[in-house]
């Protein structure tokens, strides 16, 4: 099993929890965060904004379904320009995978 | 090291704490979260609006003399229908302990969290690396105890 962690634009979201429906993940947690990348937050004019909200997304998934789940993230969540709508910007966010060992549901107490 | 994360109903967080501390687990750290399950947010529960189906098992009952009447109201059934939740607020914890302590922390999650119902969350196990006390500057076991 692997855990992935998305960390997305606010407003892609919406976009991206309907292409995992669309390919059947509806088990999520959804929160908000704040964070930046290797460009230290972005300048606008003067001021300096180091703390870009974000929303992360946490999906488990079995092993052999987790290539598959990056890929629709990472299409669902990439923004482009108007010509190029995939091309892609600063600031479009990561996704991290990580190794779970159990999970249990609280409910059954099953593994 | 294992790293324990605990998606929870925001009612259980305090019985939960209670009940970690009495097993020695002090360190814990909280996050408010929204999520769904399996389910996609939705539940099945009887339809208030009063739309019945008769059971076919009460004309059975009436031809067989069982009952005399299958059109009474009292042996309808409410029609189920699923209702949509949408993502729902919870807590989601993150505790980290040694390896030995991983069977304790979730035995005592799922008996203080699970109330039979949809939605009493998940306990995910995960291996953890390292732990560093940013205090004293401790690697590993001796920063979590």
């Amino acid at each position: 099993m692997k855990l992935i962690r998305a960390i997305i634009r606010p407003e892609s979201t919406q976009r991206v929890i309907e292409a995992l429906e669309k390919n059947n993940i509806y088990a999520m947690t959804r929160m908000n965060v704040t964070g930046r990348g290797k460009e230290m937050g972005i300048t606008q004019g003067s001021i300096r904004y180091t703390e870009i909200p974000k929303e992360m997304l946490i999906i488990v998934l079995p092993d052999d379904a987790v290539t598959k789940a990056v890929r629709v993230i990472e299409t669902a969540a990439r923004t482009g320009t108007k010509e190029y709508p995939a091309s892609g910007n600063l600031g479009d966010g990561k996704i991290f995978v990580t190794d779970v060992e159990e999970s249990h549901t609280i409910r059954t107490g099953e593994k | 090291m294992k790293e324990i994360i605990a998606i929870i109903r925001t009612e259980h967080v305090e019985p939960t704490k209670g009940a970690l501390e009495t097993i020695g687990v002090k360190g814990i750290t909280f996050f408010n979260v929204i999520g769904r399950g399996r389910q996609g947010g939705t539940i099945r529960a009887p339809d208030p609006e009063g739309t019945v189906r008769r059971d076919v098992g009460v004309y059975i009952m009436q031809q067989r003399g069982i009952i005399s009447k299958a059109d009474d109201p009292k042996y309808h059934v409410p029609v189920q229908k699923e209702i949509e939740l949408g993502f729902l607020p919870k807590k989601m914890l993150m505790i980290v302990v040694n390896d030995d302590e991983v069977p304790l922390v979730v035995d005592t999650l799922t008996q203080i969290n699970r109330s039979g119902q949809q939605g009493d969350g998940k306990i995910f196990v995960c291996p953890m690396i390292d732990a560093v006390r940013i205090r004293t500057g401790e690697h590993g076991n001796k920063a979590l105890s």
